[in-house]
């Protein structure tokens, strides 16, 4: 005797034309869901992206920078202090300040933001160690981040380019990504910096620490020596702490969160109605089994795996598209909208929810089908 | 044309032969005039199978909301983003070059005004400072970002009342006027309440409503004579120059004499060029505006989708009614209507609880964000001219399919 499982599947393969359709009903729902929740994701991770890309053990920053974008510096001294605690190995100061970016084509300025730090010292993630710092040590010179929005023209390695009124070559292109509120970024040593602006003072101190030190020893250390307007991160935490102050700022976890809610509901939906007209088409087979004294209970289990087999077939449908999509929002808006594993397998779960319910609600339909309507 | 064509037999067909017409469940009489025909027929056929109505419904409903909300987003954040320049009266906008939007750290010397004034094309000109500053709450000496707004004297140039009425608050020594609409991170900013800006302490005596919460968590008034010592910035600078036309003098004329007049680093631009500068910048240039374009894209989709699903599967389930309809003689204009009537029942099924649920949801947003998304006549309209067309289409698409139903091939 057949299975519930094969049974289901057979009824679905009957008509392979129709089970596409029913299949591209279902992926609607997974590519909204996808959609929406990849655009929530994009903005998130764009507005973490400075402590993603940190490479070191703790972000040393002013306690009044309560989110990335806040610009409150630490002081020289302080991160001196920071330096001298047991178990530190290095402390990379980082810089950053908006400047005025003069396009070469139509000479407007506009605003972008700059990030200065030791050539050496990689402390942000942007592209070849090697490279960079080469393109960082030539003089007068800074990377361009090739990701920033082209708002700011076609900028090549080789050009001049007016940076605060002040001429610098672009050494290189660097990969970083702008976020919601920032458009662009450029990047120059430490030194050049401040031989333009010799009272700068950096955003964040980058801590590597020494081989065998513990995290949170070196962390309470930090926090001990210095006068009480300094505390330290992990990249991940402060990436965590950016992400919940984005969506208490902006009404974005609801617009796009409402979104994916709709994706849900429209695989419900969608489902609902495939698998009524999948169950009204055979209603005469399903009487006919149940004359023959199967159980309403096996009848349901098979239109639960054909359920099962829609949303497998529905997310297998709609996982390229919401790919494709995402390939296009990130070229339009230039932030990291992709899939994300942990998504994927949120979607795919919410996916076989949702096409369950709709089996759930069509097999009222079977238990309406009655033995004797078939004379 | 009138709609008024009754539903006539065919020539052989005898006039008793149209009369059991009947349905699975119980007679339902045919009304007299076509539209009131087609309505019947649709709300005979949809309530068939109440269920997958309800199921369909509330699919449309899901997807308008969906529609609504980033609808009213974005019509909100179009007038927010021009706020601060709403609330004054002026005709033309001169900036510093590098101008991109409010913020700009840049700024134009006040000589600029008076350049303006030498065309002779000018009638009065004000001085408009902004600067995001640093405001530490007092007592908890909790910091957070301030949106400080140094104003001229208010003569005709100030259309808010509450900006109006600041400026005489403001001539006490150490007086702020706060935003009302500050976030809460900001701390209070109920009169009374102490702040300190620069080392300055500062008591807030009055309020006005901005809420420019993506630009900082509070904003806070100030005459210009105090913003040049609380924002570090020379007193002749101003962040933007206002500029008022004398009568009689075209805008774009002022405008062009004015930039003539002017070194080659600062811009000069009509209010509305201001404005639609400062749109395009946050609603093209930054991503938000672009992902709610593709969210409404995919909502009037899943709309149109679902309609054109259910009127496809009542098509393909009752493709022997039609054809019995078209035996007794119905013409094209009841088969259509009968489409197009199941089509505006579910249109009209969703959008109604779409609008319900979206009023609620969107005041409390309002609400939340101080955006101004509450529900007006004009996204009303837009949203029904929406499920109009939505409607339409998914008729257009499906009725063909009836069309080709071959009373011959019911034997």
């Amino acid at each position: 005797m057949a299975s519930p499982l094969e049974l289901g599947a057979r009824l679905l393969l009957h008509d392979k034309r129709r089970l596409i359709a029913m299949a591209l009903g279902v992926a609607v729902g997974v590519v909204i869901m996808f959609v929406q929740v990849g655009l929530l994701q994009g903005i998130l991770d764009s507005q973490s992206l400075e402590a993603k890309l940190v490479q070191g053990d703790l972000m040393v920053m002013n306690r009044a920078r309560i989110d990335l974008h806040h610009w409150d510096a630490v002081k020289p001294y302080e991160l001196a202090q920071v330096a001298a605690v047991p178990g530190v190995a290095s402390m990379i100061p980082v810089y950053k300040s908006p400047v005025g970016f003069e396009d070469p084509d139509d000479k407007r300025v506009r605003r972008i933001i700059l990030y200065a730090f030791p050539p050496d010292a990689q402390p942000l993630k942007i592209g070849d160690p090697k490279k960079v710092a080469q393109a960082l040590r030539a003089s007068n010179a800074f990377l361009f981040d090739e990701r920033s929005r082209p708002i700011f023209g076609v900028i090549k390695p080789g050009m001049s380019i007016a940076i605060d009124k002040g001429p610098l070559n672009v050494s290189g292109l660097a990969h970083m990504g702008p976020d919601i509120v920032n458009d662009g970024a450029i990047f120059v040593s430490e030194g050049a910096w401040l031989s333009r602006d010799p009272g700068a003072y950096p955003i964040m101190g980058v801590v590597r620490l020494a081989p065998g030190a513990s995290l949170t020893a070196v962390r309470a250390a930090i926090e001990a020596r210095t006068p009480g307007d300094v505390a330290a991160f992990t990249p991940a935490e402060a990436a965590r702490r950016e992400t919940s102050s984005t969506l208490r700022e902006a009404p974005i976890g609801l617009l796009f969160g409402v979104g994916a809610i709709a994706g849900l509901l429209i695989g419900v939906i969608n489902g609902y109605q495939v698998l009524y007209t999948e169950v009204s088409d055979h209603l005469a087979q399903y009487a006919t089994m149940k004359a023959m004294g199967f159980a309403d209970a096996f009848l349901h289990r098979i239109i639960l795996a054909q359920a099962a087999v829609l949303s497998a077939a529905g997310f297998a449908v709609g996982l390229p598209l919401a790919i494709v999509v995402d390939v296009l929002v990130a070229l339009f808006t230039r932030l990291p909208v992709e899939v994300h594993v942990m998504t994927a397998a949120g979607i795919g779960l919410a996916a076989l929810l949702a096409s369950t319910l709709a089996g759930r609600l069509a097999m009222r339909r079977v238990d309406a089908a009655d033995p004797a309507s078939l004379y | 044309v009138t709609w008024n064509i009754r539903l006539e037999p065919s020539d052989g067909a005898k006039r008793g032969a149209a009369e059991p017409f009947t349905r699975t469940r119980g007679p339902t009489e045919l009304p007299k005039g076509v539209v009131g025909a087609c309505l019947g027929v649709a709300v005979a056929n949809l309530f068939d199978q109440r269920a997958r109505l309800l199921a369909a419904m509330a699919g449309v409903a899901v997807a308008l909301f969906m529609l609504l909300l980033q609808l009213s987003v974005l019509q909100a954040a179009r007038e927010k983003v021009t706020e601060l320049y709403d609330d004054f009266d002026f005709d033309i906008a001169i900036l510093p070059d590098s101008y991109q939007f409010l913020l700009s750290y840049d700024t134009i010397n006040r000589i600029a005004l008076d350049i303006a004034r030498a065309t002779g094309d000018v009638a009065d000109t004000y001085g408009l400072n902004v600067q995001m500053t640093h405001w530490k709450q007092i007592p908890s000496e909790r910091a957070t970002y301030n949106l400080l707004i140094g104003l001229d004297p208010p003569e005709g140039f100030v259309r808010d009342p509450s900006i109006r009425a600041a400026w005489d608050t403001l001539g006490v020594p150490h007086t702020l006027v706060a935003d009302r609409y500050s976030q809460p991170s900001a701390g209070p900013v109920s009169p009374g309440s102490t702040f300190e800006i620069n080392d300055e302490r500062l008591t807030i005596r009055g309020q006005f409503k901005l809420g420019l919460f993506f630009y900082a968590e509070g904003a806070t008034l100030i005459r210009n004579v105090d913003f040049s010592r609380l924002a570090n910035r020379d007193p002749s600078l101003i962040s933007v120059g206002l500029v008022k036309v004398r009568p009689g003098v075209s805008l774009a004329q002022a405008r062009d004499d004015i930039a003539k007049a002017l070194p080659s680093d600062t811009l000069v631009m009509t209010k509305s060029e201001l404005e639609a500068q400062e749109r395009g910048y946050f609603l093209s240039t930054k991503p938000i505006g672009v992902m709610i374009n593709i969210s409404m894209a995919i909502a009037c989709l899943v709309g149109g989708a679902i309609i054109l699903q259910v009127l496809s599967t009542e098509v393909a389930n009752r493709t022997k009614e039609y054809a019995v309809l078209k035996a007794m003689g119905a013409g094209p204009a009841l088969i259509y209507g009968v489409g197009a009537g199941q089509a505006a029942i579910l249109g009209l099924g969703g959008l109604l609880p779409a609008l319900a649920v979206g009023s609620v949801v969107l005041n409390l947003l309002q609400r939340a964000t101080h955006l101004a998304t509450g529900l007006d006549a004009a996204i009303v309209l837009t949203m029904a001219g929406v499920t109009v067309a939505l409607a339409a289409i998914a008729t257009a698409l499906v009725v063909r399919r009836i069309d080709q139903t071959d009373p011959a091939s019911l034997y």
